[in-house]
């Protein structure tokens, strides 16, 4: 049987659509699914004054704050996507909006965080949804479920298994430009899928921000990352939003991609809609069909 | 309250109780009590399940402490929890081998209730100081026994009811001592979900091992390790009840049942209660007034979860709605006397805002939903933090400074075991039970 669940937390809907034969086991886990959800959202939340990110953009002003283990890892794991991504991914964001990890003090040893620029805030912004469907698939794996699939948002989105048919999880992009349209469709086996959007209905100023300058994106536009892991796949549909289509290529062609791909759906004129960059993409299980 | 009539700013409001927040503040700032040493205090976690772990998250982040044992005797929880402590700490299947291995300033007792007073008695009887998770205990005569050792051992002991560490809830303590909702009619808490209370087993069913697993991680659904909702939830909200009445309750009725999840657990998935408070002298209110008695209902439930976990404190003069993150405080629209209009003796007047009662004009329109006479409500936000971090601050420094007077401390613990224990003890005899009569209450 598949049963959907679902639960708010860091600020958006989770859903997690999983396959199984009994019905108080599958009830079960996604109680500590959602636990689990809650108490990322407590670590890496920037609106929350309630948790470990809002502590510490409050109190780090040149003087190292000690953060706990699994903060700290997450800072080291996204510090190189920042350099991956050449600061196109940046967590941290000075006054001026523009990208700071390069200015962080990190201590393992210590386990501390220096801000160094005064006004420097941390923002999981593009990573943390992913991060908690990541650590969510292990609580999964670890109940014994093999075959879900999961979403924090809409934006981002993991599979595990090959779906009830056993020929993969089917999932549509939306097509920004047309509001109820699809943009295509892609049916996604253990991978991840991540989609940045520069605005969504209604909004007129972007979230997403060119760290180079620390202004926003001006120009609608989706960008699709295909990964192994979900917070890999949102580190890089946000950096290569940011980038656009033609600097994305080029830094594509540059970095060894792994089993990644990144899409994008860039004008209203083009069709397909939905146009790829790289073309590894035999290497990750995954099928796609534009429409 | 009517959209006509001023309310108070959030600005005002705060200013008004700002000297109770203070001394409500869950961080001590004042003068040393005792010895005072910089170096960090050596804690200990002793069970790391969902909630030891959020211990050993918070820890890792305070400065004045130094997280270097973890005990469990379940494996896969104790692995999980090294995990998140990182290298460097230690761990023991056995706290009896951590007590003596590591000798730790502080412990945090993160284990099912069956096993609260025998552990942390232990532990205090090893030389450390003690956070014991809520409820205090699953029965009043090993309280009472542990509050014995408590003193004699003079350790600093807490209970950890971490309302008591969340700004929200000193917050609207304060504005209800300041009168912001005038004399407390009732109060209506409760904690609403609708799923099974139920942690995954990570083996199948049919696996030999999976009923006593089952008994291990579900325990609080088991009779012989659980005093069910009431304890699990229920404590945090009757503490809050306890707190804000300023006495414990003199009687409960309440009744329950297994009526969702009948999947073989033992305790009730759905409990009503009704509790009475007998008010002699209201504390900041008219000495002449007369006794009085003020009822608060407690439910909870595993199949709606409309209504979700909130206490809702209603008095003459308003209503204050808390929850862990918001706390919403309405006003009652009441009759008011005002101040008489100036005499209009010349047309003109009739301009001035100040001499006419009313102004005329388009008409007001009000929504039309069943909640649009509430008003709109002052706001109060979560400025303190996590509680779960802040209470252990607070634990640590009455450690540091050899204060016993800890925010929740033994005398506390037991007054709000011994009204839930009373209402758990209603449900199950369907009968009007009293509060012991031997329990003298000393701090709340």
């Amino acid at each position: 049987m598949l049963i959907r669940y679902a639960c708010q937390a860091m600020g958006t809907q989770f859903e997690a659509f999983l396959f199984g034969q009994d019905r108080s086991h599958l009830d079960a886990v996604a109680n500590v699914l959602w636990e689990k959800a809650r108490s990322i959202e407590k670590l890496l939340s920037r609106l929350d004054p309630a948790s470990e990110v809002y502590r510490i953009n409050l109190l780090t002003s040149r003087r190292p704050v000690r953060i706990n283990f699994e903060l700290m890892s997450i800072l080291q794991t996204c510090r190189e996507y920042s350099e991956l991504t050449k600061g196109s991914f940046d967590v941290a964001r000075d006054a001026q909006n523009r990208g700071a990890d390069r200015s962080l003090q990190l201590d393992a040893t210590k386990r501390t965080i220096r801000f160094c620029i005064d006004g420097t805030t941390l923002d999981f912004g593009g990573f943390g949804k992913g991060y908690a469907l990541d650590r969510i698939s292990e609580l999964l794996t670890e109940a014994g479920i093999t075959s879900a699939l999961i979403h924090a948002g809409t934006s981002s989105i993991l599979a595990m298994g090959d779906g009830p048919h056993g020929n993969g999880w089917p999932v549509a992009i939306d097509d920004p430009y047309s509001k109820g349209q699809r943009a295509g469709q892609v049916t996604l086996s253990n991978c991840a899928l991540s989609c940045s959007g520069v605005f969504r209905a209604g909004q007129e100023i972007s979230d997403i921000v060119d760290r180079r300058t620390g202004q926003p994106l001006q120009a609608q536009s989706n960008c699709i990352a295909l990964a192994p892991s979900a917070a890999e796949a949102e580190a890089l549909s946000t950096a290569c939003l940011a980038m656009g289509y033609e600097r994305a290529s080029v830094w594509a062609t540059e970095h060894d991609m792994g089993r990644c791909k990144i899409g994008f759906i860039d004008s209203p004129k083009r069709s397909p809609r939905l146009r790829w960059i790289s073309k590894n993409l035999a290497q990750l299980p995954v099928s796609l069909e534009a429409t | 309250m009517s959209p006509l009539s001023d309310s108070p700013s959030r600005r005002e409001v705060l200013a008004a109780t700002a000297g109770a927040v203070i001394v409500g503040s869950t961080v001590a700032i004042g003068q040393p009590a005792g010895k005072k040493s910089d170096a960090p205090i050596s804690v200990a976690v002793i069970g790391t399940g969902a909630r030891g772990s959020d211990h050993i998250r918070a820890l890792q982040t305070i400065d004045e402490a130094h997280l270097v044992a973890l005990a469990d005797d379940y494996e896969l929880h104790l692995a999980k929890a090294a995990q998140i402590a990182g290298p460097g700490v230690k761990t023991f299947s056995d706290y009896r081998k951590m007590l003596d291995a590591i000798r730790p300033q502080a412990v945090i007792i993160a284990v099912p209730l069956n096993l609260h007073t025998t552990i942390a008695s232990e532990v205090i009887a090893a030389g450390s100081d003690v956070l014991l998770e809520k409820m205090m205990c699953y029965d009043l005569d090993s309280a009472r026994k542990l509050i014995r050792q408590v003193e004699s051992s003079r350790c600093i002991f807490q209970v950890g009811l971490q309302r008591r560490a969340n700004a929200i809830y000193d917050q609207g303590l304060a504005m209800i001592q300041a009168g912001y909702i005038g004399r407390i009619t009732a109060i209506k808490s409760q904690w609403h979900r609708n799923d099974s209370w139920r942690r995954p087993i990570p083996v199948p069913k049919t696996d030999p091992r999976w009923a006593a697993l089952d008994r291990r991680l579900n325990w609080r659904l088991y009779r012989d390790s659980s005093r069910g909702l009431l304890a699990e939830l229920g404590s945090h909200q009757m503490d809050v009840a306890n707190r804000v009445l300023g006495i414990p309750p003199k009687r409960a009725w309440a009744t329950g049942g297994i009526d969702a999840w009948r999947d073989g657990r033992e305790v009730f998935d759905n409990v009503f209660c009704t509790f009475e408070y007998e008010i002699n002298a209201p504390p900041n209110q008219d000495k002449n007034a007369s006794p009085r008695t003020v009822r608060v209902t407690y439910s909870a439930l595993c199949d709606n979860a409309f209504e979700g976990a909130s206490e809702l404190i209603m008095g003459d003069k308003g209503t204050l709605l808390l929850t862990e993150q918001k706390g919403l405080l309405y006003r009652e629209d009441l009759p008011q006397q005002i101040e008489l209009p100036r005499a209009m003796t010349r047309p003109e007047d009739a301009a001035q805002h100040e001499a006419a009662l009313i102004t005329a004009g388009k008409t007001l329109k009000m929504a039309n939903d069943p909640w649009a006479h509430r008003g709109k409500p002052i706001e109060i936000d979560n400025e303190g933090g996590d509680a779960t971090r802040e209470e252990l601050v607070s634990f640590l420094d009455h450690v540091r400074r050899r204060d016993p007077a800890t925010i929740c401390d033994s005398n506390a613990g037991l007054v709000n075991a011994a009204t839930i224990l009373m209402a758990h003890e209603a449900a199950h005899s369907q009968k009007v039970v009293e509060f012991p009569t031997d329990i003298h209450v000393h701090t709340i």
